[in-house]
């Protein structure tokens, strides 16, 4: 019986370390990336509010400031880490963008806790990766909302602050739901708040959120707007059409869902908010097997059977949603809202330049991206 | 407030998971004891923060 016992206690013991290990490596896992040369500063978001310092909401910074005064604006990636094309386009960025006039903030990692493992029972592979002229990039997969390891517990309902709209309990971690925030509230409300505080001190002209959506699911390939970025978001639709030959269409943001990042800001700072959504196929319900291949290339013979009764909201074939049209379309997008920002606001006009759609899906995704191991120690960034 | 709910679960996870073992241990029947082994596994999992 005594035997019987020890194994017993001896599945346990390899179920929980089998399993568990796994998760708690991706968890200490850390993404490498190599400072670009257009990076001034990194510090921390809780500069603009101590309530978060120390704690697992706490997240880089990266500033890219030119030689000259202008605009500034905020590009968040990672506010659902899940939504994997919004974080390797700033990964992107932070190796390949330059600042000649104006600031430019990058967080890569806006709900840092969100990146620190994959939705419970959603079936994604603990990482994903893509290949590179010297090798494989990897980096962490992650969820929608903060970890339950760092936010516990839900509640029931969650009540929106301050509108007090009654939201799903699971959006209590969701940062594109606890917009504008508040100090004492829960993780996911002080990171909101800690960047409301940012935009208002720094002055921020312009906040793109960058997003990834379902291609089975209305607002995907495009850019949702209140009615004070319309304009702009309008301009650079239409250029990014005539000009690169994609299609992004706006969605405005609708005034009775709170909390959202394109509503919020808009409403409780000067800032303009833009959000972005690419196509991400990988995140539909219906597909296969979630692989690394399917989150790369966005290839699903499930889905595109779908694509034949008419039930997707973008064009589907064989060729699926690569991920350089996907990262190529939101750095077209966010270049094209710095320029047209500048062209309407020469007081605060912004010169940035970095990789744009045609480049990035000519050349593919890795081709931007340098050998870590080529460069001095002091250039690696560790997220 | 949120701090202390959350030390207070770990605290309640930590004495299930100590009376599931005591359980196992004393159950005599193979089904029930497969049973209190699958149903310690996810207090560990939290105990141990892996998920």
């Amino acid at each position: 019986m005594i035997l019987r016992k020890l194994i017993m206690v001896g599945i346990i013991a390899l179920m929980v370390f089998a399993g568990g290990i796994p998760l708690l490596n991706q968890r200490n896992f850390k993404e490498v990336a190599v400072k670009g040369p257009g990076i001034t500063e990194v510090f921390k978001l809780s500069k603009y509010f101590e309530g978060i310092k120390g704690t697992i909401a706490d997240t880089d910074v990266f500033v890219f400031k030119g030689q000259e005064e202008g605009g500034k604006v905020l590009l968040m990636a990672g506010t659902h880490e899940n939504e994997i094309s919004a974080m390797l386009t700033a990964f992107l960025f932070l190796e390949n963008l330059t600042v000649q006039k104006g600031t430019v903030y990058v967080i890569p990692h806006f709900n840092y806790s969100g990146s620190l493992g994959t939705q419970p029972g959603g079936g994604f592979p603990l990482y994903y990766s893509f290949k590179t002229p010297w090798g494989e990039k990897k980096y962490r997969m992650g969820d929608r909302g903060l970890q339950q390891l760092d936010q516990w517990p839900d509640p029931d309902v969650y009540v929106h602050y301050p509108d007090k709209q009654l939201l799903s309990y699971i959006d209590a971690r969701n940062t594109n739901r606890s917009w504008p925030g508040r100090p004492n509230g829960f993780l996911a409300e002080r990171i909101t708040y800690a960047a409301m505080q940012m935009m208002k001190e720094e002055k921020i002209d312009v906040a793109i959120d960058l997003h990834e959506a379902e291609v089975m699911f209305p607002v995907t390939n495009c850019i949702v707007v209140p009615d004070k970025s319309r304009q702009i978001a309008l301009g650079v639709s239409m250029s990014v059409k005539a000009k690169e030959k994609f299609e992004n269409h706006l969605e405005p943001s609708p005034s009775s869902f709170r909390g959202l990042s394109h509503r919020e800001i808009g409403d409780y700072s000067d800032t303009l908010p833009f959000l972005f959504e690419s196509p991400g196929p990988g995140l539909d319900q219906i597909t296969g097997p979630k692989t690394n291949e399917l989150l790369m290339t966005g290839k699903d013979g499930f889905i595109l059977e779908a694509s034949k009764y008419g039930i997707l909201y973008v064009p589907y074939d064989e060729t699926g949603w690569s991920m350089e049209k996907r990262v190529g379309q939101h750095a077209s997008l966010a270049l094209e809202v710095i320029k047209q920002f500048s062209r309407r606001n020469p007081d605060r006009a912004l010169e940035v330049s970095g990789p744009r759609y045609p480049e990035i899906v000519e050349k593919g995704l890795g081709s931007f991206f340098t050998d870590p191991s080529t460069v001095d120690p002091s250039l690696i960034i560790y997220q | 407030m949120m701090e202390i709910i959350n030390v207070v679960y770990y605290i309640i996870v930590a004495v299930l998971a100590v009376f599931l073992f005591k359980n196992l241990f004393k159950e005599k029947n193979l089904q029930k004891e497969l049973m209190y082994v699958l149903t310690i596994l996810p207090f560990l999992l939290r105990l141990f923060r892996f998920k």
